[in-house]
């Protein structure tokens, strides 16, 4: 029993004598501030570029084709609209979409006379105009393939 | 360990979670307008269902009524207590006219050649828009008068509205909810005008 006791205090006694003092790895504060450092990237890159796997997609983000494919739509359909209200009375066009219970974001309508011109911003710079005597088809031309993503 | 490499770790450790955090937060966010706008898929699902299931009854599409106002026609056709005054938007049915330069199927006659790569579906799709456009359209109500101003090779003369293009409008209160719904309904025909976003179930 004291023979036990005492192998015992000698194993530890040992053990402590060649423990050696614990030591960082040189290279830890490197590697934390490389990985800092990417992080930030991310994060600054993530912020500045309104990155969709963060913040979700965005009207902003529709391709400049794809969005000016939508408001084709919406101006094709409006104008079948305003066109069905002029032939259901007489050729009297509406005085505004509302009148047709259309309201399209950034889409405005003038009436001259017998014709009218419907008038959508798709950015700051570029509108997209239509008039009574041009073919509404043109509208829809190019738009319809920008109603539905291709399937894979 | 120097004081300048444990400055070093402690200022890289407190970066690298002010970034996570900043990615995480915003994140959380998405997450949270992504399951609102799975629920606005939902809820055009739901709608879309009830006007099928009225067209198979009435063989004609409800009409438009007020913005945010469940259709009276509708009605029987929703789940108890459905409204279009969503928590995250208002819905509005839409019912546009489809005019016969744009949208008129051509049916095969007998006699005519069909084309090789035209499939049965697609014959029996146009002999049924066909039949619809004529149900749906008396023929004296259809004429379109020239468009005034227009060349007059330019007009066409026989337009008429021969079918219908039906539609679901959300504009959500928040717009990034209208783009993260018709991002995540990518089969569904939609379009996206600023905040307002519009599914196509019939006739795109």
């Amino acid at each position: 029993m004291v023979r036990d006791v005492v192998e015992h205090a000698a194993r530890v006694t040992r053990a402590v004598q060649l423990a050696k003092p614990m030591e960082s790895y040189r290279a830890r504060p490197m590697l934390l501030a490389l990985a800092a450092v990417a992080s930030l990237i991310v994060a600054t890159y993530a912020y500045v570029a309104r990155a969709p796997w963060v913040f979700g997609p965005s009207p902003h983000h529709l391709q400049p084709a794809a969005r000016e494919g939508h408001v084709r739509y919406a101006m094709f359909l409006t104008v079948a609209r305003v066109l069905t209200f002029r032939d259901s009375t007489g050729n009297a066009l509406p005085r505004t979409l509302a009148q047709v219970g259309e309201s399209w974001p950034g889409m405005s309508y003038h009436v001259q006379q017998d014709t009218f011109e419907l008038r959508a911003h798709i950015d700051s710079s570029k509108a997209i105009v239509y008039r009574s005597t041009q073919d509404p088809a043109e509208l829809a031309a190019s738009a319809t393939s920008f109603l539905r993503d291709r399937l894979p | 360990m120097s004081a300048k490499s444990a400055l070093v770790e402690v200022v890289s450790v407190l970066a690298i979670v002010g970034s996570i955090g900043a990615i995480a937060v915003p994140k959380a966010a998405t997450l949270q307008d992504e399951r609102t706008a799975d629920a606005l898929n939902a809820d055009i699902e739901v709608v879309r269902s009830a006007v099928y299931a009225f067209y198979s009854d009435s063989a004609y599409f409800p009409p438009e009524g007020v913005q945010g106002d469940i259709l009276v026609t509708l009605e029987p056709y929703l789940p108890a207590k459905f409204t279009f005054r969503r928590p995250y938007g208002v819905m509005e049915y839409r019912n546009w006219p489809a005019r016969a330069p744009f949208t008129r199927p051509v049916a095969a006659q007998p006699g005519d050649t069909i084309r090789p790569d035209s499939t049965i579906a697609d014959r029996v799709r146009d002999s049924l828009a066909d039949t619809i456009a004529g149900v749906l359209v008396p023929p004296a109500a259809t004429r379109v008068r020239p468009i005034p101003g227009a060349p007059a090779d330019s007009v066409p003369t026989d337009s008429a509205v021969v079918s219908r293009i039906i539609g679901i409008s959300v504009v959500p209160r928040d717009a990034r909810v209208a783009a993260i719904a018709a991002h995540r309904a990518r089969r569904m025909a939609r379009f996206l005008v600023g905040d307002k976003v519009t599914f196509i179930i019939f006739g795109a």
